[in-house]
């Protein structure tokens, strides 16, 4: 099995980008990814991409893009996995190289939430509730109540109980989500790309905000971005080809367990999941990724992670299942500071989804931003330790798809 | 590493509200392991296909997990034609995995797959103009073929012809009219000229899934395997830019997946084929792109009858997109009629087909072989 | 009961309780395309590679080289017909098919390589050299194109 390592990576600016259209986006993360890794279009013989379209209203919308990121004449596969959609595309591009089928691949994940004219995500998101509880009218359930139901938050609403249960369970309070939410913004806020920063954000400015549906505050809740971010993935024999010199990210293992979905679908499938806390499904990737990438000892061998945490209580709540720290305790860490970027055991100094959503994009910049951590590119957002191996971390779906991917500065361990 | 299809199951294509996808995928994906001989357990990766627009709803895959038989498993999915996921499921073996399952469906009563076509047109111009749609693009390509290269009504409809008789003799094929006539297709209503209901695919519903295993778990399970002997996919040009007289990426995907196989003349080296013919006139085109015959000669290839079934280069026997379009496992049809064909002992080796998108804008094709 | 909204031209469902519309961002180069559209002029991008992209954007599909608004050149009015079909169906939003009778033409307009798929407002063949019929009163959308008419000889 051939070693693959991301030789280029490429954001756009996320936030509201009603600047550009859609394809202008996409192509401007691949354009930049391709410079960064210092090669030409014609060294790239595939792509990996995705988004979850329901959200930027356009069908198989790589189509229209195909001319714009000179994909051409090459084959492209498509993925879409909910939330981790960008970490399944980082996935794709690494089995496209690690196959053996292709030497240079380049994997871009994207969203325009602007394009929907309804407010943040409720566009795709109805998608989701009106489509898989629609059956719900043919047991009787009236308009009114599907739409309290519904618009509670497809998403959202999971996530809230989600955070109960974890709270229950490990004894935290809500000051701990508080602070791991102002985290996300201070971090954020050296990220160039982020979208939303607040330099000075504490746990109390937080916890002035709004209580959603409890324990989730409008403070917790991550944004609608827009984005588009890329990598480039190369062989070990491309990378001799191509830059030999350059610092380089090397993915030493990939795992993607699905869980059942979270709720019971219209044939009765799976009993519905009890505790969306127990996230077997991440256990288990986590468990095989560190297999494959020889890692035994998480704690001491991984130096940092990027975790797929749109709420806050996701980070404390992913941390332990990735075996960074005990169950029921990843909250002490976060009172102590060890996740902070100058921490022991820094997680998401990018600031994070909870900073930044572009739902498709945001998966891939997991992987990306342990990327750029590893090459020493992450500027202002670096983290003052060295990092040898990091862990980029996505879910999706109804809570039920994880992709875990590990990183290192070295080919092998 | 070689890759073998070691089971395969297919359900008859249908149009029925009452079914829905988690039964449908289920019964695709156990009849596919029951057909390789093998457990749940057995399979390592499990990659799916489906489209959150066909299927109206985002995150298509998310309800299927417990139907697919991914659950706990390292799983993913492509968001386009089967094949591609066949593809993707072929990566993955050449790494970590030993045994996959794919499984793809189309339920066609969800939404009107035409009205879904317009959702893949750019939607600041094109999408604009209500007359567009996959129907009445495909017409213009059609004309402008026949146009270019003197290629008649009729033409096209032999290739209808073929492929609805054959089907006609499918238990799987949805569209099946037995004693069709030449007739009875020039007379059959005309959605835009030339496409007519009986030169177009009928949209459908279908699951169909597959399990593919490595060459060494093969031999130690003493599995009986179809062998994929090569794979090429390419897309082309968005269709404003593109030329609308030859299947550009068709082309790029054959040659790669010839050279893959060592096949330097597929006319010869080849036993049968089957395509994904969303629309009769392609049928002629695909030949072309395939090399089987010169730019703009498909006609002759169907007017001498040679991919007639008893002919030299049978195309379609199954009766291709003229028996049943089920959108996303369309192209799983198309592997498991040839994949069938080929353990029947009908030939040894066979190309399959599929694309995606308006005008065919990406396509792939596989070799096979028997054992 | 449908209720037709004619502001944003979508069919409201009475008792629904939402809607979910788009409205896509058009981008800077696109956005002049659409405001010569006003003026009824037409407007492509040509890369020096040669290749005229319409409607203009920021890479020229032939070599991927970047274009800008130094890039756009006026476009005449006219092309010749690639292709036509006489269409007889059209779908509403939910997809049901309604019958018509319309005829619909790819493009190759004159000095431009890309394709535009527009109505013809009369009969036309394949080879006729046909001119772009604008709306009296244009908006700067791509409905301001009625659609296309033969050059009379």
């Amino acid at each position: 099995m051939r070693r693959v390592a991301i030789i280029g990576c490429g954001q756009t600016k996320h936030g509201r980008r009603t600047d550009i259209n859609q394809a202008e986006m996409v192509s401007e993360a691949v354009w930049r990814a391709i410079e960064d890794a210092g090669i030409g279009i014609e060294d790239v013989e595939a792509f990996a991409v995705g988004n979850m379209q329901g959200f930027g209203g356009i069908a198989h919308p790589e189509m229209i893009f195909s001319d714009y990121i000179g994909a051409f004449g090459k084959p492209v596969q498509r993925v879409a996995t909910g939330g981790t959609v960008g970490g399944s595309v980082a996935q794709l591009a690494y089995y496209q190289v690690a196959s053996g089928m292709f030497d240079v691949v380049v994997a871009v994940a994207w969203e325009k939430h602007s394009d929907s004219a309804e407010p943040g995500a409720t566009t795709g998101l109805l998608h989701v509730a009106f489509a898989n509880l629609s059956y719900m009218f043919k047991k009787g359930l009236d308009m009114r109540s599907f739409a309290i139901m519904g618009l509670a938050g497809a998403a959202a609403g999971i996530s809230a109980y989600q955070a109960a249960q974890y709270m229950a369970k490990s004894g935290c309070r809500i000051d701990h989500y508080d602070m791991v939410a102002a985290k996300a913004r201070r971090n954020a806020a050296k990220n160039k790309y982020a979208h939303l920063k607040w330099p000075d954000c504490r746990p109390e400015d937080i916890a002035k905000t709004e209580m959603l549906i409890w324990p989730m505050r409008f403070g917790h809740v991550c944004p609608a971005s827009d984005g588009a971010s890329a990598i480039v993935l190369a062989s070990e024999d491309a990378i001799q080809r191509l830059k030999p010199e350059k610092p380089v990210a090397w993915i030493l293992g990939v795992a993607a367990y699905a869980d059942e979905e979270a709720d019971q679908g219209e044939s009765y499938q799976g009993t519905g999941v009890l505790d969306y806390s127990a996230q077997i499904g991440c256990i288990l990737s986590a468990k095989k990724a560190y297999e494959r990438a020889k890692i035994s000892d998480p704690r001491k061998e991984v130096d940092m992670a990027e975790i797929y945490a749109p709420f806050p209580h996701q980070e404390l709540m992913f941390s332990e299942k990735l075996g960074f720290f005990d169950e029921g305790t990843a909250w002490k860490a976060v009172e102590e500071g060890i996740t902070e970027i100058d921490g022991d055991f820094p997680i998401c100094p990018s600031g994070g989804v909870n900073a930044t959503n572009a739902i498709g994009s945001s998966g891939l910049q997991r992987v990306l931003e342990c990327a750029l951590q590893i090459m020493k590119k992450a500027e202002n957002h670096q983290v003052p330790k060295d990092v040898e191996v990091a862990v980029a971390h996505a879910w999706g779906g109804q809570v039920q798809f994880n992709t875990v991917t590990v990183l290192s500065d070295k080919p092998k361990r | 590493m070689k890759i073998g299809i070691v089971g395969f199951y297919a359900l008859p294509q249908t149009y029925d509200v009452e079914m829905t996808r988690e039964k449908s995928v289920f019964a695709a994906a156990k009849g596919a392991l029951k057909d390789a001989g093998l457990e749940r357990e057995d399979i390592d990766t499990v990659v799916s296909a489906s489209s959150d627009f066909y299927d109206g709803r985002t995150i298509s895959s998310s309800m299927l997990i417990g139907a697919s038989g991914a659950y706990l498993k390292d799983e993913s999915k492509a968001e386009e034609d089967g094949l591609f996921a066949v593809l993707y499921a072929i990566q993955r073996l050449r790494t970590y995995h030993r045994t996959a399952l794919v499984v793809a469906h189309t339920h066609s009563w969800t939404f009107n797959p035409h009205k879904v076509s317009t959702f893949m047109l750019d939607p600041l111009f094109d999408r604009q103009n209500e007359l567009l749609n996959d129907v009445t693009l495909a017409a213009l390509q059609a004309n402008t073929y026949m146009h270019s290269y003197r290629v008649s009504e009729e033409d096209i409809a032999l290739a209808a012809l073929k492929n609805l008789e054959n089907a006609s003799r499918n238990p799987l094929a949805f569209r099946r009219i037995t004693g069709i006539t030449l007739d009875e297709i020039l007379d059959s209503e005309i959605y835009s000229t030339p496409i007519r209901e009986l030169t177009m695919a009928p949209c459908c519903d279908g699951a169909a899934a597959v399990v593919l295993a490595r060459e060494d778990v093969i031999e130690d399970l003493s599995l009986d395997a179809v062998w994929i002997e090569g794979v090429g996919a390419a897309t082309d040009s968005y269709i404003r830019d593109r030329d609308l007289l030859e299947m550009n990426s068709l082309g790029i995907a054959a040659k790669k997946a010839y050279e893959m196989s060592g096949i330097n003349n597929p006319l010869d080296e080849i036993d049968f084929a089957e395509v994904n013919e969303r629309f009769a006139y392609q049928e002629l085109m695909i030949y072309e792109a395939l090399k089987l015959c010169q730019k703009g000669r498909g006609k002759y290839l169907i007017r001498s009858g040679i991919t007639e079934r008893d002919g030299d280069f049978p195309v379609n026997i199954s009766g291709g997109s003229m028996g049943g379009d089920s959108i996303i496992a369309n192209g799983l049809y198309r592997l498991i009629e040839a994949a069938k064909l080929i353990k029947r002992g009908f030939g040894e080796k066979a190309l399959v087909h599929s694309q995606w998108g308006l005008l065919a804008q990406k396509n792939i094709v596989f070799v096979l072989r028997g054992e | 009961m449908l209720i037709k909204n004619k502001d944003m031209a979508v069919e409201r469902y009475e008792g629904f309780p939402f809607v979910a519309r788009f409205r896509w961002t058009a981008g800077e180069i696109y956005e002049v395309f659409l405001e010569k559209m006003k003026e009824g002029k037409i407007f492509g991008a040509r890369c020096d590679c040669g290749y005229v992209v319409v409607p203009p954007r920021i890479i020229c599909p032939r070599c991927l080289k970047k274009l800008d608004q130094s890039n756009l050149v006026e476009l005449p009015q006219k092309g010749v017909v690639l292709s036509k079909t006489d269409v007889k169906f059209k779908m509403n939003s939910a997809g049901n098919f309604e019958k018509t009778d319309e005829i619909l033409v790819a493009v190759k307009i004159n000095g431009a390589n890309s394709i535009l798929f527009l109505k013809a407002l009369e009969p036309v063949e394949i080879g006729d050299e046909v001119e772009i019929v604008w709306k009296e009163e244009k908006e700067g959308i791509p409905g301001d194109i009625l659609g296309v008419r033969g050059v009379k000889k």
